[in-house]
């Protein structure tokens, strides 16, 4: 028997319902799925994340190797003041850091000082030990080229300026009046440290460890350092 | 626009009883065109509702360009020919169906052909290869004019014309020259 009208009118209203019921749960379950994608592509950007923040944190790997990148030959005196300073991050520079001549150029610039120099009374005392006022902490070191006496760094924080005095092996001491620049024809590094009570002291670093001063007084600390003044300065130059 | 289109305009003008309309001009019509193809009038009945089903479901797809009749007829020929590569991979038979399908099939011929002479051209048509049947099924039964007939059967106009001279000559010697003066 075939359908009547009102039969086909039902199963036509029956099958209209299935149609809507099964296109509800087909798009509930499109919508699932993209909102299932949408979370698995957040989980898996959170997940790359994480390395690229750690690398970011550890800007001590990078700022080396820039630095490196930007070293110059020592022997080469057209070069100093003219590289220009590129790393970012200016707002840990203080303003001490940021009047400096850059001259990036750090090689052979290690094993220079003794330890604790400033304020303490282990270790090397150079500039005469009766002097009260060496025992002053340093306020700052400044960084000089012997070529034009100009400052290429300073540093005024105390824990670079341990780090820095720390890590110096060798060193011959000048007079503050003569900046100890007996041999002009040398090229070389004079590291001048600044006391509190406006008292100076100067040291000079030459190329080849050819060191020289006023008195005819140069002093020699041997001691292995790791790191190197080199590595430590590459380290604390301004991001 | 035809009396269909305009049944199906107020239908989605939202006149419920407009689609009774729809199913009283198109429904038998549409189970007969289809059962050509599915030779199952149950199936043929279950397709038809089918494709009634699409202008409910999808109101905006008929462009009201072409007649409601072929569209419908499309949408059936569609819905017979994916029936039919379903129904070839899983065969089964509803004897009951098909029990109720042979003595139906005559009261819904009577219900469609009106005169005698083109239910002989009809069951003629039956004997005809399916693409040359209905290309004569629908032209002269079913009074559709030769570019609805090539839209129904993803065909041009040419190839239509091509159908009907050759089965023209197939009816000739099916039913002799007093059938083909029907036509």
């Amino acid at each position: 028997m075939r359908k009547t009208q009102e039969e086909i009118k039902s199963e036509l209203i029956k099958r209209r319902d299935a149609y809507y019921k099964r296109n509800k749960i087909i798009k509930k379950k499109v919508a699932l799925s993209c909102i299932s994608m949408v979370v698995i592509v957040v989980i898996f950007a959170g997940i790359r994340a994480i390395p690229v923040s750690n690398l970011n944190n550890s800007s001590s790997y990078l700022d080396t190797d820039n630095t490196k990148e930007k070293n110059v030959n020592i022997n080469d005196k057209n070069t100093d003041t003219t590289v220009s300073e590129t790393t970012s991050n200016s707002s840990e520079k203080n303003s001490a850091d940021e009047n400096y001549d850059e001259y990036d150029d750090y090689d052979d610039f290690d094993e220079f000082f003794d330890d604790s120099y400033c304020g303490s009374s282990n270790g090397f005392s150079a500039g005469g030990s009766d002097n009260s006022e060496n025992t002053d902490q340093c306020i700052s070191i400044d960084i000089k080229s012997t070529d034009n006496n100009k400052i290429i760094r300073q540093f005024t924080d105390n824990l670079k300026i341990k780090k820095i005095l720390n890590s110096i092996d060798y060193m011959c001491w000048h007079s503050t009046e003569t900046n100890g620049m007996d041999s002009p024809n040398l090229s070389g590094y004079i590291i001048t440290l600044n006391y509190q009570s406006n008292y100076t002291e100067s040291y000079t670093y030459y190329e080849n460890k050819y060191y020289i001063d006023n008195y005819g007084l140069c002093y020699e600390i041997n001691r292995e350092s790791n790191p190197t003044l080199k590595e430590i300065i590459e380290n604390l130059l301004p991001d | 626009m035809d009396n269909g289109a305009s049944s199906y305009r107020r239908y989605l003008d939202g006149e419920e009883s407009a689609f009774d309309d729809l199913l009283k001009l198109y429904f038998d019509r549409l189970v007969f065109f289809i059962n050509k193809y599915v030779h199952n009038l149950a199936d043929a009945e279950d397709l038809a509702i089918d494709s009634m089903l699409e202008l409910i479901i999808h109101p905006k797809r008929y462009n009201f360009k072409v007649s409601l009749k072929t569209y419908l007829f499309t949408i059936g020929r569609n819905k017979a020919l994916n029936f039919i590569k379903h129904r070839n991979k899983l065969d089964f038979t509803d004897f009951s169906e098909a029990e109720l399908s042979t003595e139906d099939y005559i009261s819904l011929e009577d219900s469609i052909i009106a005169s005698e002479m083109q239910k002989t051209v009809n069951r003629a048509v039956n004997d005809l290869p399916q693409d040359m049947g209905m290309a004569v099924f629908l032209v002269y039964i079913e009074g559709l004019s030769y570019e609805e007939t090539a839209k129904i059967m993803k065909k041009n106009k040419k190839q239509i014309d091509n159908l009907l001279y050759r089965g023209k000559a197939e009816l000739r010697s099916v039913i002799g020259k007093e059938g083909e003066l029907l036509l």
